[in-house]
């Protein structure tokens, strides 16, 4: 059973589609990165899955089942901006929190203030932005979630606190826990998450496990002794996604079969074909940038 | 999130207090200090001589009350007076939480089931205002030796001057929170519902054929779920408008489920 | 053990096989002997700060391999029946995959195959003299 399933979302605002017929599913003990430009809907899909705003179409379940009062028992959920009480504490939140959840770690909780170097006295209203998703987040990992949605949980926050956050991912995800989060840091994606889904405007143009996209996804080189022509055949191959040419080097960034597409490339007499490992942050571009270049 | 609102509350109340209570303090610093001339009632504040029959207020304020009976549920209208602008204060408490709904909506608790919560409790605290300023409208009295003149023929009304005098800021309430429900700002709505009802109220006196009949029955349909009207009729003789205490808890509790509907359907 | 492993999430190699690189090769060095104990998923995951199911898939082909074997509730151990020979085929992995990125990069600078075979050649003559003249 997945953790998060969901399947052929769609939210239009007027006539704007901000999410358009995404199918994207974390299974249970998975760790997803979603990815996009801003504005790519990464939002919106987190917010339909939090029923704090309605699907136009589309269907969502948690844990097997749709997202009722019951699911947020054993769901935490990070806000992208910071959407806490700025005129009670630190110390205020975490009471309230105690008392929602049975399942709230008092000691963790305070293990983790003091990780984030939070101050329980002050008000939210005078912490920074970084310190106040601290406190969110402090709250999301106390409850001991078994479901984690992370809408960008390092954002604002230092290098170091960034660090602490990806440990908690990884600390959640071995003990069982099922995480979605949202990220512009690549680093932390590729670390951090097993598998991956890329928003852009609205659509899910990319999603799978890391290992397997790395594995997949290649780019073939191909050096000619005078002006790389074009490789016509290949233009419209499902297997290629991006063909660059620039002088006598043909680039083409292909999302399966690399060894085939360098085979092919041999038609057009090239001096010599190479085929090499895309970084993650390769492929996300590859997945995000439009057509061919 | 009870708790928050739980803090939101003993936060107002402690406003609430302090300022009840200090103006309970001035009172009673100021009767003593001040002087009255029997003749023409002049009040000053400090002795002043030269005003031969001059007496303290306290002396005063006492030989004026004790041939005087003091029904108690005037202090309830009183404190009811206090109740409903602290009811009108909390009024908009939804759209407070609106502006953390990312935090607060996102927990084990239905968006309906807090809603009602967050009423209860706003409703208690209207409660406790109202008590507060029961107890302390007293204090003045008792300074002045007047607290044996109060009399309890009436009590048998108070339970209904209380349901009506909080039955109406519970409706002001409702209205605004059914108006709010859903917006993260509510202040602004708060504050044009006083200009609203205060220019409605003063409208419904304009005798009929002065003005043309669709505005002086639209000004009349709009004064039935007028708290303003009803203040009126609170602070007259009860006797007569149980008709009345009906239609207000029935508007109060119409609007608060229409807030409740509005807020269960909002979008973040 | 944190220094025995290291993985570079930013490489294009998947993070299991680079893994899975990394622990053939402790054992063909054998900086792993046979019967240690590796570290628990999650420890090296942490460790690591990598995803935790990355981990559980690099040990579940090193098991397949005949590298490891895990017995449940006790954890992962370096497998001790033959492992001169597991040692001796996953050095050979690992050296293949060093050579042939080597050839890689020689034909992609436009050395051919005869002008390489002779570069190879010379580096063995260089490398085996040395460990001749400081035996290990």
């Amino acid at each position: 059973m997945n953790a998060i399933e969901i399947a052929n979302l769609t939210k239009t605002y007027g006539a704007q589609r901000a999410v358009d017929d995404v199918s994207l599913s974390v299974p249970d003990g998975g760790v997803c990165g979603l990815l996009g430009p801003n504005g790519a809907g990464k939002s919106t899909t987190f917010k339909c899955l939090l029923t704090l705003a309605r699907p136009t179409s589309g269907t969502i379940e948690v844990a097997g089942a749709p997202v009722s009062p019951k699911t947020f028992e054993y769901l935490a959920y990070v806000p992208e901006t910071s959407a806490l009480f700025s005129k009670y504490t630190v110390a205020d939140h975490i009471e309230a929190t105690r008392r929602a959840y049975g399942t709230f770690d008092v000691k963790r909780a305070a293990e983790l203030a003091a990780t984030f170097k939070l101050d329980s006295k002050k008000r939210i209203g005078k912490l920074s932005k970084g310190q106040r998703t601290a406190v969110a987040i402090v709250l999301a990992f106390a409850i001991r979630p078994r479901v984690l949605v992370l809408d960008e949980p390092a954002s604002g926050l230092d290098p170091m606190f960034q660090r602490a956050v990806l440990d908690l991912i990884i600390d959640a995800s071995a003990g069982g826990a099922s995480v979605l989060f949202s990220s512009h840091q690549i680093g932390q994606v590729e670390r951090a998450a097993d598998s991956i889904a890329v928003l852009k405007g609205g659509k899910l143009v990319l999603r799978g496990d890391i290992d397997t996209l790395k594995g997949d996804e290649k780019i073939v080189e191909a050096i000619f002794s005078s002006d790389a022509p074009s490789p016509n055949g290949l233009a419209n191959d499902p297997r290629v996604r991006r063909i660059e040419r620039s002088g006598r080097i043909l680039r083409l960034h292909v999302a399966s079969d690399a060894a085939g597409v360098a085979n092919a490339l041999q038609s057009l007499a090239p001096k010599t074909v190479d085929v090499f490992d895309l970084s993650l942050e390769d492929i996300f571009l590859g997945a995000v940038s439009d057509g061919v270049a | 999130m009870y708790y928050m609102d739980f803090l939101r509350v003993r936060r107002a109340l402690r406003t609430y207090s302090i300022v009840l209570g200090c103006i309970v303090i001035l009172i009673a610093i100021t009767i003593p200090l001040s002087r009255v001339t029997t003749h023409g009632f002049t009040v000053g504040i400090g002795g002043d001589s030269s005003l031969g029959d001059a007496r303290t207020g306290l002396a005063l304020l006492h030989e004026l009350g004790k041939d005087h009976s003091f029904p108690i549920d005037d202090f309830a209208t009183a404190a009811i007076a206090f109740a409903i602008l602290f009811a009108t204060g909390l009024s908009t408490s939804l759209s407070r939480v609106n502006e953390s709904a990312l935090f607060a909506f996102v927990k084990p608790t239905s968006r309906e089931r807090s809603t009602w919560v967050t009423f209860g409790i706003d409703a208690a605290a209207i409660f406790v205002a109202f008590l507060i300023a029961f107890v302390l409208s007293l204090v003045p009295f008792a300074e002045v030796g007047l607290l044996g003149r109060i009399t309890f023929d009436s009590a048998v009304h108070l339970p209904a001057t209380i349901a009506f005098g909080l039955g109406i800021g519970l409706m002001w309430y409702g209205m605004v929170q059914a108006a709010t429900s859903t917006l993260t700002r509510g202040g602004a709505i708060l504050g044009i519902s006083w200009g609203v009802f205060a220019t409605m109220r003063g409208l419904g006196s304009i005798p009929q054929g002065t003005i043309p009949d669709s505005f002086y029955w639209f000004i009349h349909a709009f004064n039935t779920i007028n708290p303003l009207v009803y203040l009126q009729a609170s602070f007259g003789d009860l006797h007569g408008h149980y008709g009345s205490l009906g239609v207000v808890w029935l508007v109060a509790l119409a609007a608060l489920a229409i807030a409740t509907f509005r807020r269960s359907r909002m979008e973040v | 053990m944190p220094a025995l492993f290291t993985v570079d999430p930013r490489n294009g190699v998947p993070l299991y096989l680079q893994l899975i690189e990394q622990v053939k090769r402790a054992v063909a060095l054998g900086t792993l002997d046979a019967g240690e104990q590796l570290p628990t998923v999650k420890a090296l995951a942490v460790d690591l700060t990598i995803n935790p199911n990355t981990v559980a898939r690099a040990y579940r082909e090193l098991e397949r391999d005949g590298i490891i074997e895990t017995s449940p509730g006790r954890g992962s151990f370096v497998r001790s029946g033959g492992v001169a020979r597991d040692a001796q085929r996953a050095g050979v992995d690992v050296a293949e995959g060093v050579l042939s990125e080597a050839v890689r990069e020689s034909r992609a600078l436009g050395v051919d195959a005869p002008g390489q075979r002779t570069l190879f050649e010379r580096a063995i003559a260089r490398w085996f003299a040395s460990e001749e003249r400081h035996p290990t």
